[in-house]
């Protein structure tokens, strides 16, 4: 295969075969859909936290942990975000990333010229679930990690006293930019696992293999693995200037829980298109 | 796939629907739909000279449905009050009055209710500049709900009153008449939280009247007789103390007076978390003492 030739192996023409995959083929996008239910489930449950009868679970623990005015209208909303994120985590390990990984199969079923079966995708990634959760467990780890890292310079820059010049500036911008630093951190995070999910998948690879051959396909197209991760995923700053610009005091105070809802359907839309652009890169780099 | 689709928007909009009905009259409800009305009134209340009429009636419409709707809610009495603050805000001063009468009938057995409602009457005279009205007012809070805060409040603000107007007899006479009130309110109901309050409200009426040395003798009963946490949090601790330290050292130049009440407190609670606290006190107070440092309140130059 001619490497210049090959439309997939550029960025952007990549991605947006990509698209037009995921447009095409049900079984990719299925599992994609389910992660979406569950993570929308979550965020209905949570919405409803204050009412009875969830209150009667959540009022002592939220009393506890934060305090009792959370669980009064519309402070509650403001709690929602926090909470959802928190109860995200475990979703994201045990149960979004092997969604992510039964996709990812699906796509190599296509690929093979074979009719993907999510349910048949399902039982056979079943033996490797504990890998996809280590996996998760890791990128996780990384990434919250580097947000830490950066939570450390956010302390620093904030007792810089300047109030003009370069200093200023300095401060002003890792303020002010702290929501896009940290998710080009979690770029750099997703970035440095971007194979291990596609080699489980396709390869059945055991964990350690999985890892090693990872580090061997990233360090080989750092800059093109990077890029396929970090364009879908400036998507998502539209929403991180949406919530910055609307308005969540008004007279609508639900606004925060749209808010959320809308990034849960933008985020996955973006794993959907990363992960479906990495496996893609990683096939064809394979059949090269 | 489209199956699947249509399965998880019925599940997610039956969750939804379930999760509402289970509440449907629940407190967090009621709390959701009263912070809506509440919401338009702030802000008709902004300007309510040219907010139209319209507006306010359906405020007040909207919240005689909110009482409809949760009668049993305790916010169903935050609504009735509310809706004499609409009359308020829209000038309607005489139809407040109307409704906080009512609200005070309807709450009778609820003193804390009445009382709020019978405030504002109160509210509603001042705004009218009608002293006669608002010191009726206080007459009235102080006779018919004597163990509310409000109650409590009264003879200060109407002592406060009187001399405010230059009426030195009257409130001389509304001083003496406080005083005598809260002793009694102490003699009827002694060792609870009505003694509790009756004594911090008759020390800061003795403020008030300018008899500071009787002033610090109250508070200082409130620390010694109130030592409970349960009355004497850490916040009240800090204003007490600061007033007691204010009055007899840099008013009445007298040290040894607060000394009293805090050696008197650590006999008398030998054990109590505070002692620490009253013991640091007491060396800060002895130090400024044998230094003599003067404090005085006159702005420095």
């Amino acid at each position: 295969m001619n490497k210049e030739k090959n439309p997939t192996l550029k960025v952007f023409p990549l991605l947006r075969i990509s698209i037009n995959t995921l447009f095409s083929n049900g079984p990719i996008v299925f599992p994609y859909l389910v992660i979406l239910f569950v993570q929308f489930l979550l965020l209905e449950i949570l919405y409803f936290f204050p009412q009875w009868p969830l209150n009667q679970f959540f009022d002592p623990l939220v009393s506890k942990l934060e305090s009792p005015m959370f669980m009064h209208y519309p402070l509650n909303l403001a709690l929602l975000q926090k909470m959802y994120f928190q109860a995200y985590i475990p979703v994201y390990i045990f149960f979004s990333s092997f969604f992510v990984c039964v996709a990812i199969a699906a796509i190599k079923d296509i690929n093979e010229d074979q009719k993907p079966n999510v349910r048949q995708i399902m039982v056979r990634m079943l033996p490797f679930y504990l890998y996809i959760i280590v996996t998760a467990v890791l990128i996780y780890a990384f990434s919250y990690l580097f947000s830490e890292s950066f939570g450390m310079i956010e302390s620093r820059a904030d007792q810089i006293r300047s109030t003009a010049g370069p200093f200023f500036w300095l401060k002003q911008t890792i303020l002010q930019g702290g929501p896009y630093f940290r998710l080009l951190l979690n770029v750099v995070a997703v970035t440095l696992f971007a194979y291990v999910f596609p080699l489980i998948a396709i390869e059945r690879r055991n964990l350690f293999v999985a890892l090693l051959e990872n580090i061997k396909y990233v360090i080989t197209a750092p800059i093109k693995t990077f890029m396929i991760v970090l364009l879908p995923t400036v998507v998502f700053a539209v929403v991180l200037l949406a919530r910055k610009h609307v308005p969540f005091e008004g007279e609508f105070p639900e606004m925060r829980a749209i808010m959320i809802a809308f990034s849960i359907l933008v985020m996955v839309i973006i794993d959907a298109v990363v992960y479906t652009s990495l496996t893609m890169f990683y096939l064809v780099r394979k059949g090269q | 796939m489209k199956r699947a689709v249509v399965a998880f928007i019925l599940i997610l909009a039956g969750v939804f629907a379930l999760f509402t009905m289970l509440d449907r009259n629940g407190d967090f409800v009621a709390e959701r739909d009263l912070w809506r009305i509440n919401n338009r009134f702030a802000k008709a209340s902004r300007d309510p000279q040219i907010v139209p009429d319209s507006t306010f009636r359906q405020i007040v419409a909207d919240y005689n449905a909110f009482i409809q709707q949760y009668p049993e809610s305790h916010l169903a009495r935050v609504a009735h009050i509310l809706i004499g603050r609409v009359y308020m805000v829209k000038g309607d001063l005489a139809k407040g009055r109307e409704k906080y009468e009512e609200v005070a009938k309807l709450y009778a057995d609820e003193p804390k209710i009445a009382v709020e409602a019978v405030a504002d009457i109160g509210r509603t005279y001042a705004i009218e500049n009608n002293a006669q009205g608002v010191i009726q007012n206080y007459e009235r809070v102080i006779r018919e709900y004597p163990l509310t805060m409000h109650g409590m409040q009264a003879p200060i603000l109407l002592t406060k009153l009187h001399a405010s107007r230059g009426d030195t007899q009257r409130a001389q006479d509304a001083y003496r008449a406080g005083i005598a009130h809260y002793q009694k309110l102490i003699k009827e109901y002694p060792g609870g939280s009505t003694e509790f309050n009756a004594l911090r409200s008759m020390g800061t009426l003795y403020l008030a009247g300018g008899d500071r040395r009787k002033a610090i003798e109250t508070f200082g009963k409130v620390l010694i007789n109130f030592s409970d946490q349960k009355y004497m949090t850490s916040k009240r601790v800090a204003t007490i103390v600061r007033t007691i330290n204010t009055v007899a050292i840099v008013d009445l130049k007298d040290y040894d007076f607060p000394l009293s009440i805090y050696r008197e407190f650590i006999k008398a609670h030998p054990q109590h978390p505070y002692r620490p606290r009253f013991e640091q006190i007491i060396e800060s107070i002895e130090l400024l003492k044998e230094s003599k440092v003067t404090l005085d309140t006159a702005p420095q130059r």
